[in-house]
């Protein structure tokens, strides 16, 4: 049996810039990475440790795999500083990802903000794939400002695709900047879509704010907590449901998520931090 | 039921031969585990007292180790003297290491380690097993277990491991007698009757359902009194014979493999614990992290494995500088 903790050796093979704090790293890893859109994995950058990332590229590109970071912290503000041919590790795939056969025949609805968008696109690829097995697709995406946006280069031919529907929103427009869609929090697109309660599903990532606020709004407006699909940010370790550390409850993030029904979690405390 | 007699002063015979195939760690009388050396005459044993200070977790979960590929080691452990507490603890441990996919360091050391439990005739006043689903003696998870009775042990066999431990060394061993029995029965009902009496002031704990108590009372406005006193030294988590958190790092020593990992155990009431990357913090505030030690322990635990990761052995309540007693903390709280 392969050894959990055991890094498999990838290299950075390139870096795209998305935004002013935002880069994605595509990884080309020694023996390719089977993961499922939501599932992730835990980056190791050498020397200094690990930080788990849910890929953001398509599940069916194995030879490759893309993470989309945000320098917040010691790991990923290394990790910004490295280089194209740079050294890295990758345990995984790790975790559950979206049940995408439960949301054959529905209208997928999906909201995300900011970098949240990072495992929002991996689930896009996958449903984009099979689009004709879903009644609609739609994204709900807000971030701060234009400048935030991540993958600004893929809305357009996004935009173009028959099937899927997009909103965006800023939280505010800086000046000089010309912005033509809606300004406001994510949660003020929820309530231009009319969805059929019936028979829909809706997808949250983004900042633990963002989430809390999306999912109270999908609740008032009578979407199932069975039908909200959640995925949850905690601090996973070793990525196996061994160390704690990502605990919710009688849940590890990490092992049972970290993508949850919010029917599961709602009756679990400090589910928002 | 396999039961055997052994004679008191055949045992140290038995353990040195026993010792050329295996190391033998043995309760000593200031409670800690000796490893039996071959020139040694007299050991310090005594499997009559307490549970040691230190849990039965370090042969299993070391506090730092060094993630290398995990090798089967040549001898196994003996472990003599364990008790029924801690043994009870390492089945938590076994749940979460065991589960798929397998700690591999875990197993291997596992596998390696026998238990020779012993009965608890003399709880200390910090002891409350019984009052929290427990015995002061093992009825399971040992290979032998050995119970005090007059000039020697009441040894009962456990496991197949066991069996063959038994049938290496057979001539120390002999049949029970009636006497012997009725002697290890009412050594086990004396133990139990004092611990009766040193937690006779915690009788609300034996007859509360504890996961329910937890489950509601996650908002109680008392954690903040309770918690008044703790320093965040977090000796009750390392003590803790069913704490099992550990705080994975890179090792950065090897050339050959520059993803080696470390590993030490944690605590879930250090302030950073839970904190992720963005800052983002689940429980910030030490009442916090002081009520999820008990909800951990007592409530959530319960839901993944049917038992309480709290056995009774005391040992926090030994250790903690700020006076904080978990039957306290409970009965406050019924």
């Amino acid at each position: 049996m392969k050894n959990p903790y055991l890094a498999t050796p990838a290299k950075i093979e390139k870096i795209i810039d998305e935004t002013g704090n935002i880069k994605t790293f595509v990884l080309r890893p020694e023996e390719p990475i089977n993961f499922k859109a939501g599932e992730f994995i835990e980056l190791t950058i050498p020397g200094v440790g690990e930080a788990p990332f849910t890929p953001s590229s398509s599940q069916y590109e194995t030879e490759t795999l893309d993470v989309t970071v945000m320098k917040v912290g010691l790991a990923t503000e290394k990790l910004h500083s490295m280089k194209e041919g740079d050294p890295v590790g990758i345990r995984g795939p790790l975790g559950n990802g979206y049940p995408i056969e439960k949301f054959h025949n529905k209208e997928v609805f999906i909201v995300g903000g900011g970098v949240g968008l990072a495992p929002l696109r991996a689930l896009l690829f996958t449903l984009l794939h099979e689009i004709k097995k879903f009644k609609r697709i739609i994204l709900c995406y807000g971030s701060r400002t234009p400048d935030d946006i991540v993958y600004k280069y893929l809305f357009p031919d996004w935009l173009k695709i028959k099937g899927l529907e997009i909103l965006r929103s800023i939280d505010k427009c800086p000046e000089g900047h010309k912005w033509h869609e809606t300004i406001g929090v994510v949660t003020c697109l929820l309530d231009k879509v009319k969805i059929n309660l019936d028979n829909c599903v809706s997808i949250v990532c983004g900042p633990p704010i963002m989430m809390k606020f999306a999912t109270l709004k999908l609740l008032e407006l009578k979407h199932s907590p069975k039908d909200i699909y959640l995925s949850m940010e905690r601090n996973m370790s070793c990525g196996i449901g061994k160390c704690g550390h990502c605990a919710i409850g009688p849940y590890f993030v990490c092992k049972d998520g970290p993508v949850f029904t919010y029917e599961q979690l709602k009756d679990q405390p400090e589910i928002w931090a | 039921m396999n039961l055997q007699f052994i004679n008191k002063e055949d045992i140290l015979t038995v353990l040195k031969i026993l010792s050329i195939d295996n190391n033998i760690y043995y309760l000593t009388n200031n409670l800690s585990y000796e490893k039996l050396s071959k020139d040694e005459v007299i050991p310090e044993l005594n499997i009559d007292s307490v549970r040691s200070l230190v849990p039965l977790k370090s042969f299993l979960l070391t506090h730092i180790d060094q993630l290398k590929e995990p090798k089967i080691p040549k001898k196994s452990n003996i472990v003599f003297g364990a008790k029924s507490c801690d043994i009870k603890a390492r089945k938590i441990l076994d749940n979460m290491f065991l589960a798929d996919p397998q700690d591999p360091y875990y197993e291997v050391r596992n596998k390696s380690t026998l238990i020779f439990s012993s009965d608890c005739p003399d709880p200390q006043k910090t002891c409350f097993c019984t009052y929290i689903k427990g015995k002061p003696y093992p009825e399971d998870g040992f290979d032998l277990n050995f119970s005090p009775v007059h000039n020697g042990y009441v040894v009962e066999i456990g496991s197949v491991k066991g069996q063959k431990i038994v049938d290496q060394v057979q001539t120390y061993f002999k049949d029970t007698s009636k006497e012997q029995l009725s002697g290890r029965d009412k050594m086990r009902e004396s133990a139990i009757e004092k611990l009766e009496q040193i937690n006779k002031d915690f009788n609300k704990v034996k007859d509360t359902d504890l996961q329910k108590l937890f489950e509601t009372k996650f908002h109680s406005d008392k954690w903040k009194e309770l918690s008044k006193t703790c320093v965040q030294c977090y000796g009750c988590t390392n003590i803790c014979p069913s704490c099992y958190c550990f705080f994975l790092a890179e090792s950065n020593k090897s050339k050959e493999n520059p993803f080696e990992k470390v590993r030490y155990w944690d605590s879930c009431q250090v302030t950073g614990y839970g904190r992720v990357g963005g800052g983002l913090n689940p429980r910030p505030k030490l009442y916090e992290r002081f009520r999820n030690r008990y909800e951990c322990k007592l409530n959530w635990r319960m839901v993944n494995f049917n038992m309480y990761a709290c056995t009774g052995c005391g040992r926090c309540i030994d250790v903690c500088p700020g006076k904080i007693d978990i039957r306290k903390v409970v009965s406050e709280l019924i």
